[in-house]
């Protein structure tokens, strides 16, 4: 017998209360943690999937300089993170250097920006890894919609909902119209 | 009782041993089984780019002795990529793979206008009208030896355009589509089997180690026209 026989109940008490204090900091760690982890909505009433409802006004007043190739801006991480955090409405292009990949969703984008006259920004997806962007589009091309420094939109390459975005202009044309006010 | 746990522990490494031994070289080339190709959901699947084994899962699956790993992306792109503000150069490649440039295997269409012609010398096929004509006598052989039928064929590009046409095109020419695998492109990849091509000098310049990369030629001159 490993308790010595005279052992008092007040040493038991104490093992009892200990363990349940324990047991008990590590549950509130463990849903501090998860509860941590469970947030990432937008936070202002947007959802976050692709999809979302109203409209948003774009700044078409961009300021191009030297930066500028017909309806593209170029920029990158830290250009595009000071639009952000300026809380700047616009369209981004995803894209990457020397590829075939998404051939006819660079000419939908085309298509759109000469038509409706609107700019939109355009980045590289080695730079996009370091922006904000990477918490949602993880695949190129593609093409995210910022409203006031938040996303509202985006088309998700690995998502069968957007697939007719990719391969239809009608669809990609409906699409972003549902997010740009003219 | 201590001299019986002696024999036990001796028994067990004796047991160990003859374990290890047994499976190194009775069963020398055992290899796991390949999930059947399948494709990606979304956008992703329409490129071609398979599910199971792609640029997050690829680490997995390199260094088979019953596979091949091609990388169908030029060391240097001659389209106009800077018109998109690109660089066409290759930056990096995934440790095992080696490079196949698909410019040179057949002619590239499609590209936005903005880009203009890729690369236009000399293929070992001319695709029209849904058809890939050799344009040399060995052009046959040379893709069967840079894309062996008989063994497990591993395609990656840039974002999985270039390999997916590559697996279009080796199964309309009779291979199996069942062994081969477009595991998309590597900038996707963030494994622990980069290997980094693009470095970045003090002064901001930039050089490409080239002589990094396992490449395979193709030397049209020596080559008889059809």
């Amino acid at each position: 017998m490993w308790l010595p026989e005279n052992k008092s109940n007040n040493s038991k008490k104490k093992t009892v209360w200990l363990l349940l204090g324990l047991v008990a900091v590590i549950g509130v760690t463990v849903l501090l943690i998860l509860g941590l982890s469970t947030g990432g909505g937008v936070g202002d009433g947007w959802p976050v999937e692709g999809g979302g409802s109203g409209t948003v006004v774009l700044d078409t007043d961009f300021d191009c300089g030297e930066n500028c190739e017909g309806n593209f801006i170029n920029v990158d991480s830290t250009s595009y993170e000071n639009l952000i955090l300026n809380k700047q409405s616009f369209i981004v292009v995803v894209d990457q250097k020397a590829c075939v990949t998404g051939v006819r969703l660079r000419g939908f984008i085309d298509d759109y920006v000469g038509e409706s006259g609107l700019k939109a920004y355009r980045i590289m997806f080695e730079d996009m890894k370091q922006t904000s962007l990477y918490d949602k589009i993880t695949y190129y091309p593609s093409v995210a919609v910022i409203d006031k420094g938040k996303m509202v939109a985006w088309l998700d390459a690995e998502s069968n909902e957007d697939k007719p975005m990719f391969n239809e202009f009608e669809s990609f044309n409906a699409w972003l119209n549902k997010y740009i006010k003219k | 009782m201590k001299k019986y746990i002696w024999w036990i522990c001796v028994g067990a490494v004796v047991l160990a041993v003859g374990a290890f031994l047994l499976g190194r070289f009775a069963f020398p080339n055992t290899l796991p089984a390949l999930p059947a190709p399948e494709l990606a959901e979304g956008q992703r699947g329409e490129l071609g780019i398979d599910k199971n084994i792609n640029e997050k899962t690829i680490d997995n699956y390199l260094n088979r002795s019953d596979a091949v790993y091609r990388d169908l992306r030029m060391l240097k792109d001659p389209g106009d990529y800077e018109a998109i503000g690109g660089d066409a150069y290759l930056s990096g490649f995934v440790r095992g793979f080696e490079v196949v440039p698909f410019p040179y295997i057949v002619n590239v269409t499609g590209l936005p206008e903005v880009v203009g012609d890729t690369y236009t010398g000399e293929t070992l096929f001319t695709y029209e009208n849904g058809l890939y004509n050799a344009n040399y006598m060995e052009s046959k052989d040379i893709l069967a030896e840079l894309f062996p039928k008989d063994k497990v064929i591993f395609l990656m590009c840039g974002g999985g355009g270039y390999s997916g046409m590559m697996k279009k095109m080796l199964v309309d020419l009779g291979w199996d589509a069942s062994k081969i695998y477009d595991v998309g492109g590597y900038w996707y990849y963030d494994g622990e089997n980069r290997v980094k091509v693009k470095r970045e000098l003090p002064d901001g310049g930039v050089v490409y180690d080239f002589y990094k990369v396992p490449y395979h030629e193709i030397d049209f001159g020596k080559l008889e026209r059809i």
